[in-house]
């Protein structure tokens, strides 16, 4: 299958004239007829004849030339329905671009979907939307993660060559890891925010996701930089990630944080992100056992500062210049509204917005020390395996806390890189994070990529008995 | 029982930007179709986010200081969370904890009137309320506002009203706003309770004054209304709460708008869009260097020169009548010509459009030096005739035969013949002295009005002793 | 010190706030659900944050500000502002009236 190569095979091959731009848009069309409806990964599938059109007459100017890709739908695309997954915007047309699509159509590459998603991004499943929860791959009873989960599910099931997702406290890496795909949460401000709908602004973070470390690399390149259009866009200069992956990770030191592999972790996914440090080990890099007792709090900060910037970004959803009123909220998304107003409301500012906030500051600190001692922190993402359809949303404390490894990034800035490491007895995926410091994505990747020469989880896929069967790995 | 008025004023002025507060959109809004001034941040549209505006930032720091204020080096945004049709984005973005300038002050004649912040903020749409239906127009959402907020120093209509003319003057002055209350572009809202004896009623704020005139009237309504009312309910101010009444013009009335509330709950918090803005001292002292020397000062210097209280306002009223009068008074500290010169441009400042670059200061000067063999109307008419055709006043006056006939001897004779075809006006002012005027008038006539009039009292006094 | 009981009059006022509306039903169960959330949010007492500056953003940049000038990529037409609007009239944006702020 083409969409089974790398980026830099696909590039390469058109290139070679192995096979064209259309071949690639064909397969990828082919496939979500063959599966979307099992995986529900597409909230709006563009049309077939418009992509072969843009197929046709595509100048390869850029790596990304000619490879139909995949968004998530809370980036405003000129023309086309952009929902976040919300009826409040069922209707809403865009009418301007977000920064990171504008530059990937720049670079001629070929948007086919608008993905599936948690509403406003409030969410770990992908369940919290008004189009149908999306469906794992691995096992169409279970979530995909979320709340990129239409974009994770869609590159597993080898319906586009890569996908643009957005972090804000774990919704890029839960769903790489319960898909099998390698994603990238970058540094806060790394990549433009502009156009991307808001969910927690200064947590948000827009990333790629795709099979590999060097296939987001590749993304990475095309997306990030600065933006006079979004105040918080840094301007640090873009490295070319891409050329920086051959590095050997023996110069290294893997931080695995005591805290994060206590009780309340699958013991199935403990094993398998603990042996992404023994495989490092083998390859030269040292292992440092630290600690960061704060690790408690990282869910209540993100929880309290979350929904307050979200109750606020959220306000513009009056139905009068655009979509529907704000009884289309769901109840998810409602409840963290409803937080987010208490804890920002007169008398409980102090004791809880402010509170969060000045923990917040104290997290900068504990990861900065920690990055002082290793070179990357070794997280698991998930504390569970890939959960039934409907579990988590029936109880939203447990959905609450099922975010406890993925929150703690955000707040700070830190960058994360999510890539499979393992599967389950029952074959379903198992993800590990590498956490490194601010602006520190070249080093993440460089080790993701170094990782996946060593081990080849991240090339498996589910299509390959060809209707979406688990794959069940050897014993 | 002894009634003192406590006013305060929030005043919001109208930034002249060419581009909006946080977004590239074209800031006029006014007379301009509606919806045709919007982009997606300023309709708030979903994903969008908000970028200073630089000079906006630089003119409130410049205001604040022409305000006496301290500026705050360290500066941010924050939002204010409420919910209307014209408030695109749910939330205003403003300034609370750290506003660019705070604790200022204003001298309102000889009354300093504490001046508690100068902040920036966003403007919202335009609501037309039409039958059931609220029209609304985004072209201003987004348009800068500076808001300057008085401490309740006032303490009278009037003084209210002065401290509104000055703020505009000011404001002016330093080119950044039209400062035009019809237009809109200042606004304001004064705050008004009472002491009555040793307590005070409870504090209204009131809406919806369109004019000077307007703040008047609606301060002096609600210190009579809110005096009856204490005499009333004898309910006196509870901490924290305020009603707002709305002023209708029509009616002279203020009425009821909302219930007294506690301060609504705004949910502030930083705007985290938006990275701290940090202007050194070195930066702000660059942007105090811009400012002109302003109308206080200015009324200062003239009543130095003895002009009067009236005359020193009005040349102070805007920068360019206070420019025109410096550039003709040149550096010179002579009383008399710096009137005669206020006379001259009293009339024509206000009616006439004048370009500094045509007047020239020694035209006035000509003038000024030979004003005794000229009567003052002719004066007057001979620098208007020279500022429109660029000619000396002085060879216009040679040219017309306008030098006033101060001889004497050519005086007496025209004199004695006004005194015999005048018999009646004669007899008139030998019973009463001060009825001379007709006589100087009909002699001013005969002599074709260039006679100097204290020569012609002169004489006339003299022939009819 | 915070209460960690949000009451169901607390759940309507927050609603209010929100510009949300809730049926008496969803109230109650709001009410019963937000409780053991914000029960842990209790948690963060433990934490000693005398003397701590609280963090707003983590970019580290300031005065990130704009040019005076008149973007005209960026501007819409009158069309492209109403283009989504449910409802508008001779150029403007419509709703229905409500009482004055």
């Amino acid at each position: 299958m083409l969409l089974d190569k790398s980026i830099l095979e696909l590039a390469a091959g058109l290139r070679q004239d192995e096979f064209t731009s259309v071949d690639l848009v064909n397969e990828c069309y082919d496939n979500i007829a063959k599966y979307n409806d099992k995986i529900n990964a597409f909230i709006t599938i563009l049309p077939r004849e418009t992509a072969i059109k843009q197929a046709q007459s595509v100048k390869l100017t850029s790596p990304l030339s000619g490879l139909p890709f995949v968004i998530k739908d809370c980036f405003n695309t000129s023309g086309i329905t952009t929902t976040a997954a919300s009826h409040v915007l069922k209707n809403y047309i865009a009418p301007y671009d977000a920064t990171v699509y504008k530059k990937l159509l720049t670079a001629g590459a070929i948007l086919i979907g608008k993905m599936n998603m948690d509403a406003w991004g409030h969410g770990g499943s992908s369940e919290n939307t008004d189009f149908g929860p999306v469906k794992n791959p691995w096992d169409t009873t279970r979530v995909a993660g979320g709340s990129s989960g239409g974009p994770a599910a869609a590159i597993s099931a080898r319906m586009a060559v890569f996908a643009i997702g957005e972090d804000t406290g774990g919704s890029i890496r839960n769903p790489a890891a319960w898909c099998n795909i390698t994603g990238l949460k970058v540094t806060y401000g790394r990549v433009s925010r502009y156009g991307s709908i808001a969910y927690a602004s200064s947590f948000d973070t827009v990333g790629p996701m795709a099979k590999t470390a060097q296939d987001c690399a590749i993304v990475l390149e095309t997306i990030a930089g600065v933006d006079p259009y979004d105040a918080t866009s840094s301007p640090i200069s873009v490295p070319s990630y891409s050329t920086l992956l051959n590095k050997k990770v023996s110069d290294l030191t893997i931080g695995i944080p005591d805290e994060f592999f206590q009780a309340g972790l699958d013991p199935e996914v403990k094993t398998a992100v603990l042996k992404v440090a023994e495989d490092l080990k083998n390859a030269g890099a040292k292992i440092k056992n630290l600690s960061m007792p704060l690790f408690d709090y990282g869910l209540a900060i993100y929880y309290l500062i979350g929904p307050s910037e979200t109750s606020s970004n959220l306000a513009r959803y009056d139905g009068i210049r655009y979509g529907q009123g704000r009884e289309f909220f769901t109840d998810e998304t409602t409840r963290r509204i409803l937080i987010g107003t208490y804890a920002l409301s007169a008398g409980y500012y102090d004791a809880y917005y402010k509170k969060a906030q000045q923990v917040r500051t104290l997290f900068i600190e504990e990861y900065k020390k920690a990055l002082t001692k290793c070179s990357v922190l070794l997280q698991p993402i998930t504390p569970t395996q890939p959960p039934k359809i409907g579990e988590l949303m029936s109880d939203p404390l447990q959905n609450f806390l099922a975010d406890i490894y993925t929150t703690s990034q955000n707040p700070i800035g830190v960058p994360s890189l999510a890539f499979p490491c393992g599967f389950t007895k029952t074959g379903l995926p198992i993800g590990a994070q590498l956490v490194g410091p601010m602006f520190s994505e070249d080093l993440l990747l460089n080790i993701g990529y170094q990782y996946q020469q060593l081990t080849d989880n991240h090339l498996k896929s589910p299509l390959s008995k060809g209707d979406l069967e688990g794959l069940k790995p050897k014993p | 029982m002894t009634i003192t008025p406590i006013i305060g004023l929030e005043v919001h002025v109208e930034l002249k930007t060419k581009s909006k507060m946080f977004c590239g959109c074209n800031a006029s809004h006014f007379h301009v179709e509606p919806n045709t001034h919007t982009c997606p941040v300023c309709l708030g549209l979903p994903g969008a986010l908000p970028v200073p505006n630089q000079v906006a930032c630089e003119w409130c720091i410049k205001l604040g200081l022409a305000l006496g204020c301290t500026i705050n080096q360290d500066s941010f945004f924050e939002r204010k969370n409420y919910f209307y049709p014209d408030l695109a984005k749910g939330y205003q973005i403003t300034q609370l904890q750290k506003p660019f300038a705070v604790n200022g002050k204003l001298d309102v004649d000889g009354r300093l009137i504490r001046i508690n912040r100068v902040h920036l903020e966003e403007d919202t749409g335009k609501s037309q309320h039409v039958g059931g239906e609220t029209l609304l127009d985004f072209n201003r959402s987004g348009v800068p506002l500076v808001e300057i907020v008085s401490e309740p120093d006032l303490s009278s209509p009037e003084e209210a009203k002065k401290f509104l003319i000055k703020i505009q003057q000011i404001v002016r002055y330093l080119d950044i706003s039209d400062a035009d209350i019809e237009k809109g572009s200042m606004r304001c809202e004064p705050t008004v309770n009472l002491k009555i004896d040793n307590v005070f009623t409870p504090l209204v704020e009131i809406k919806n004054v369109a004019s000077l005139t307007g703040v008047l009237n609606a301060i002096q309504f609600e210190i009579d209304r809110q005096t009856k009312q204490f005499q009333e309910d004898g309910i006196t101010k509870a901490t924290g709460e305020k009603t707002t009444r709305g002023w209708d013009a029509d009616k002279s009335v203020t009425f009821l708008q909302r219930e007294k509330e506690g301060s609504a709950d705004y949910r502030y918090f930083p705007e985290p869009d938006i990275p701290p803005i940090v202007f050194t001292k070195d930066q702000i002292e660059a942007i105090r260097a811009t400012i002109p020397e302003l109308p206080n000062a200015k009324i200062v210097k003239y009543k130095a020169l003895s002009l009067s209280d009236y005359d020193a306002n009005l040349l102070a009223e805007n920068l360019a009548f206070s420019a025109i009068f410096e550039k003709i008074l040149g550096g010179s500290t002579n009383p008399d010509f710096a009137k005669f010169i206020t006379n001259l441009l009293i009339g024509p400042l206000k009616t006439i459009e004048i370009t500094i670059d045509k007047i020239n200061p020694l035209y006035f000067q000509n003038l000024f030096d030979k004003k005794s063999d000229l009567s003052s109307s002719v004066i007057k008419q001979l620098i208007l005739e020279s500022y429109q055709t660029g000619t000396d006043p002085l060879v216009l006056a040679q040219k017309q035969n306008l030098f006033q006939v101060s001889d004497t001897g050519a005086l007496q004779d025209l004199a004695k013949k006004v005194l015999a075809a005048n018999p009646q006006a004669v007899a008139d002012y030998k019973k009463n002295p001060q009825s001379i005027g007709f006589l100087i008038g009909q002699l001013m006539k005969a002599s074709g009005g260039s006679a100097n009039p204290q020569v012609v009292r002169e004489i006339l006094e003299k022939l009819l002793k | 010190m915070f209460s960690n009981v949000i009451s169901e009059a607390d759940v309507l006022k927050v609603a209010k706030l929100a510009h949300i509306k809730l049926s008496p039903e969803k109230i109650v169960i709001f009410a019963k659900q937000l409780e053991p959330i914000l029960e842990y949010f209790a948690k963060l007492n433990q934490v000693n944050v005398e003397g701590v500056v609280p963090t707003y953003q983590v970019t580290g940049q300031k005065n990130i500000l704009r040019q005076d000038f008149i973007d005209t990529k960026r501007m819409f037409t009158q069309a492209q502002s109403l283009s989504n609007a449910p409802q508008s009239k001779n150029g403007f944006f419509i709703t229905k009236s409500i009482s004055k702020k």
